[in-house]
């Protein structure tokens, strides 16, 4: 059995060689370079802009403004319907027509011999600009008579979607003032920050009409039904094909405008055309998550259990181009009140656009952002009842025995055991005993904290009437020597999810694992699929392998129990052979070849040719019929984890260093623990970068103040903590052998855990933490507001 | 990439004089370049003349660390890493070797040098804070001639120093006398990001010179007589002269240099 061992992930030692190949590494011959110009204003109108000095350039191919794409007839209209919500949309542009809306908006194109031609020709590029008003953040945009971002809305208002359970203004009116408290909750914006940007390459074969892309993208087939669309060509003549992916992170789930505007280029010069994303293009443009309000009202008992809740959250979604990143807000208010019984509660989101950039997916797709409101909630209400905020958490916790269970969203959660994972992360952390720890150090003049958080992270994201729907096709097929080759809808950002699926094939079929191959990323190789999004590449993709390999397990015994004479029911697979009882056995090779080379021999009596498989796992809790059952359910697996850790704070600078970091996850069954583990890491420490160090700041007209990652102070291994896992195992009873997503788990509980250790070690001072992340500079001023 | 317009000019001369001749073919666009570890990234976005580049790396000797006369000088195109790594540094001014060992990250160390920082001005450079305790002269050479400047002449504002056009900054040169103790602290988010507050103390006999960096646009310097008056002093300069931005706003850069004026006379009083 591979399932459950700790395999090497299979690229590992590519990506350390550096062996890699990545969009930036393609290079055609001939290819021209294409290059952004970008709004450098928050909000204006484009009088004009002057082409001619560039296109007056002799290494310059060609130049786009929004006007000629209009005119090629480029425009992306609204698309997709909702369930439970329904958004204002407009047609959307790569290249601005009429106005800009946030700095970093492209504006024009150019395409030259290379690099330094293309930058030349961007400086030669006269854009004649009208600046206006603009609303720097949400709050300003809510304001009456505020700028309008969209000027055929009567507002800054995208989308409205409010839910309720219960009467929760009825309890709260019923419960005495002194156990309700009411407060405000910010997330500030962040950016996912791959190591690598974004980037396409594109090469148009006229004679076939065949365009060809190469993307560092998480998603080929969805990129080239999107950019087929876009483009108004044939799916069938796109082939997109995903290289080596630098780091992810929700962050190139398709479409981007460059991607449009590069493929255009390439079709229209009839010659392979590069865009390559710089990190000060990225920065402003390539689309932040988070930056979410939220004011709140909570009546609670004398013993800490919560009676009632309402959230109004206020999400600043930026101006939205093409970009897709908004429906995270959906997902921050639909999981409230997530792992924790509250019977009334009221929720209501206001997706508010502004003059600041637009959302793009990141890790965390918006449960970050609710982990953060319920556990400062929890912790707020632990507090005013003078109960351990970890008591308050079990007092409020869903039960085991309550699954599935039915969301005030609606959404439906498999399974849980979150008393377990609490239970476990305290004994990881030390908790008992910390007191006088913390005494002790107090004493010696230092400050120590510890704290505790929860999160919840659905996964597998099923989304009704959207390419992101929940089809991943797998194929299994086994060659006339007998190798393996799975070709899977699922991607891999550089995350090993390859391996685990190799490792359900080779289980599956009895093969070996090193004759198992997985081959990603490519839309005329592999089957369709969603790409690589919503921890569900193992979740989909690994149970649709597992459905095509049980196919082909199927003939292998079938025909290899003929040439071992034996009855069908009598061999076992195992270790790349068919294994009779009576010791005999027959290689696959042995039994592969004689599949193809006789197809119309004795051991092929009844037997379909071939040894080609495709299958599509269908998930059976997605529930998109509302009309039908009354259900909608877009979320099939809910893992969780609980984080618990212990700081230090400096409380002259606010400094806040980590002394130890725990996490105990439970994504039902595990494929492989090493891989797992290595998603945690990963979630953990941009959890804790979006807890201390990471934020993408505005002014309030709208311009961005972090140019660079001198200012986006990504942390990197100074900072990394070293980090204690521990596992759970609730497997979900509607997946295949359990299995739950992983890839988000850890990003959300750092930031509520870190601001409960803070709080913590200035506990006799009561500062309260609001807002994340808690720079030095926050901390320090709640310490001086405490003081 | 090249940040380089298709016209742009690129010379690296071998001696000081053929720098001065190109600067002044090339006339006030002329960009000087030494490690490129401030200016590339600002070429690369947009940010300053490019037309023109004069580069300082190929020219011969002005990367050289000397002790001569009790003067330690340290050549315009030495490197973070190997004033770090310096034996004379060492000896000399240990404090200068700490402060270009904790510059950046390594590959920046191996790039950068010490008269870029220095005619880049930054506030809170590594450099200009340490070298403001150590009370540094810099060497400033052109076609006319070499002059010598007091850093804190020379360093007029916010990334605005003296260096007139057609100069350049050849070296800097301390005290060759290692002082009686001296501290250097670097307060910055994450490893690689610029410092908010650089904090050095020298002591020589009896007299210390506190420096701190970040919480104003020039290192503000103080002859030390006692902690209170040095906070005091600090405090005033920085209340005169507020330095902040988005992620480390002027009131708190203003605490943290309270805190490193106490903390960095504590440690070189120790």
């Amino acid at each position: 059995m591979y399932i459950g061992e700790r395999v090497e992930g299979r690229n590992n030692r590519l990506v350390v060689a550096g062996a890699g190949t990545y969009v930036d590494d393609v290079r055609p011959e001939g290819c021209l370079v294409l290059a952004i110009l970008r709004s450098p204003h928050p909000h204006a109108r484009i009088r004009r802009i002057d082409v001619t000095a560039a296109e007056g350039r002799d290494d310059v191919e060609l130049v786009l403004t929004g006007e000629s794409l209009l005119a090629a007839g480029i425009a992306i209209p609204p698309s997709g319907s909702y369930a439970n919500f329904t958004p204002r949309m407009t047609v959307k542009h790569p290249l601005a027509v009429g106005k800009v809306r946030y700095v970093g908006e492209p504006v024009a194109a150019v395409v030259a011999h290379d690099l330094v031609g293309a930058r030349a020709a961007l400086d030669a590029l006269m854009v004649d600009y009208e600046v206006l008003p603009s609303v720097g953040n949400a709050l300003l945009a809510l304001e009456p008579g505020a700028p309008r971002v969209e000027d055929e809305w009567p507002d800054n208002v995208m989308v409205e979607y409010p839910f309720e359970k219960g009467d929760p203004a009825a309890v709260l009116g019923a419960t005495e003032p002194s156990r309700i408290r009411r407060g405000t909750l910010v997330c500030n914006r962040i950016a996912s920050t791959p190591l690598e940007g974004r980037g396409l390459v594109a090469d148009y074969d006229p004679h076939r009409r065949y365009l060809t892309c190469w993307a560092s993208t998480q998603s080929p087939h969805i990129l080239r039904t999107l950019l087929a669309g876009a483009l108004d060509l044939p799916d069938s003549s796109i082939r997109v094909i995903q290289p080596n992916v630098g780091g992810a992170f929700g962050g190139k789930i398709p479409m981007f405008p460059e991607d449009i505007v590069t493929a255009h280029a390439a079709i229209v010069l009839k010659r392979p055309v590069k865009w390559i994303e710089q990190r000060h293009e990225y920065l402003p443009a390539g689309g932040h998550s988070r930056d979410v309000r939220c004011d709140y009202e909570v009546a609670f008992a004398a013993d800490g259990r919560i009676t009632a809740l309402t959230t109004e959250l206020i999400a600043d979604i930026g101006a939205q181009s093409t970009f897709l990143g908004w429906l995270m807000a959906i997902v921050s208010a639909g999981c409230i009140p997530g792992s924790y019984k509250v019977d009334d509660v009221r929720v209501r989101l206001r997706c508010v656009v502004s003059n600041r950039g637009p959302w793009q997916a990141y890790r965390g797709y918006g449960k970050e952002v609710s982990a953060f409101f319920l556990e400062r909630i929890l912790d707020e209400v632990a507090d005013a009842v003078g109960r351990p905020r970890d008591e308050v958490r079990e007092r409020n916790f869903l039960t085991p025995d309550v699954f599935p269970y039915e969301q005030p969203s609606g959404w439906i959660t498999d399974s849980g055991d979150y008393s377990g994972t609490l239970a476990k992360v305290k004994d990881l952390i030390g908790w008992e005993g910390f007191a006088a720890r913390k005494a002790a150090a107090r004493a010696g003049g230092r400050r120590l904290g510890i704290g505790i958080g929860h999160e919840l992270t659905p996964e597998g994201s099923s989304r009704p009437d959207s390419l992101l729907s929940g089809t991943d096709s797998a194929t299994v097929k086994m060659s006339p020597h007998g190798d393996v080759t799975v070709l899977t809808g699922v991607t891999s950002p550089g995350t090993g999810n390859e391996t685990g699926i190799a490792q359900i094939v080779a289980d599956c079929l009895g093969a070996s694992l090193d004759r198992v191959r997985v081959v990603q990323g490519d839309t005329e190789l592999c089957p369709h699929g969603n790409g690589n999004y919503s921890s569900r590449s193992l979740t989909f993709g690994g149970s649709s392998a597992h459905l095509a390999a049980l196919v082909v397990h199927d003939k292998i015994r079938r025909v290899g129990a003929s040439m071992l004479d034996v009855a069908p029911g009598e061999v076992r697979l195992d270790g790349h052979r068919v294994i009779a009882p009576s010791g005999a056995e027959v290689g696959f090779g042995a039994v592969a070849a004689t599949i193809y080379r006789s197809p119309h021999a004795r051991h092929m009596e009844g037997v379909e040719p071939g040894l080609e498989v495709t299958r599509t796992f269908k998930m059976d809790n997605v529930h998109h019929q509302p009309e039908k059952d009354g259900r909608y359910n877009q979320y099939p697996t809910w893992s969780f984890s609980t984080a618990a850790c212990i700081v230090e704070v400096d409380e002259e600078t606010g400094v806040v260093r980590i002394e130890k970091f725990a996490l105990v996850h439970d994504s039902g069954m595990v494929v492989n623990p090493l891989l797992a583990e290595a998603q945690l890491h990963g979630a953990i420490t941009q959890g804790i970068g979006a807890s201390l160090y990471e934020e993408i700041r505005y002014d309030d007209a709208g311009l961005p103040q972090n140019l660079t990652l001198r200012e986006y102070t990504l942390p990197g291994m100074r900072e990394s903590v070293d980090i204690v896992l521990g596992h759970q195992s609730t497997p979900s009873p509607f997946t295949m052998m359990g299995m739950k997503g992983v890839g988000e788990s850890g990003i959300s509980a750092p930031a509520p855990a870190i601001a409960s250790a803070i709080e913590d070690a200035l506990s006799d001072l009561g500062v309260r933490l609001t807002e994340v992340p808690f720079t030095p500079a926050r901390v320090w001023a709640a310490i001086q507001e405490a003081r | 990439m090249s940040p380089l317009t298709a016209e742009a000019v690129f010379v690296a001369p071998r001696t000081l004089p053929e720098v001065y001749t190109a600067l002044e073919a090339l006339g006030p666009a002329a960009t000087l370049l030494s490690g490129g570890m401030s200016l590339m990234p600002m070429l690369n976005r947009g940010i300053g003349p490019r037309d023109a580049i004069v580069s300082l790396g190929r020219v011969d000797g002005l990367a050289e660390v000397t002790l001569r006369g009790g003067r330690l000088s340290i050549g315009a195109t030495a490197t973070h890493t190997a004033i770090a790594r310096h034996p004379l540094v060492a000896r000399s001014a240990g404090v200068l070797a700490t402060a270009a060992g904790g510059i950046g990250d390594l590959q920046v160390r191996n790039r950068g040098t010490i008269g870029g920082a220095v005619a880049h001005g930054n506030a809170g450079a590594d450099y200009l804070t340490v070298l403001s305790a150590l009370e540094a002269t810099v060497v400033i050479g052109g076609s006319a001639g070499e002059r010598r400047a007091a850093l804190g002449d020379f360093v007029l504002g916010l990334r605005s120093t003296d260096l007139r056009h057609g100069e350049v900054v050849t070296a800097v040169e301390v005290d060759g006398s290692a002082p009686d103790a001296a501290a250097f602290l670097r307060y910055h988010r994450v490893q690689g990001a610029a410092p908010t507050i650089t904090a050095a103390a020298v002591i020589r006999d009896d007299r210390t010179v506190l420096a701190i960096g970040g919480a104003t646009p020039t290192p503000t310097v103080v002859r030390v007589s006692s902690v209170e008056q040095a906070l005091a002093a600090v405090d005033a300069a920085c209340a005169a002269n507020p330095l902040g931005d988005a992620h480390n706003p002027p009131d708190y850069r203003r605490a943290m240099a309270a805190v490193h004026t106490r903390r960095v006379l504590e440690e070189a009083a120790a």
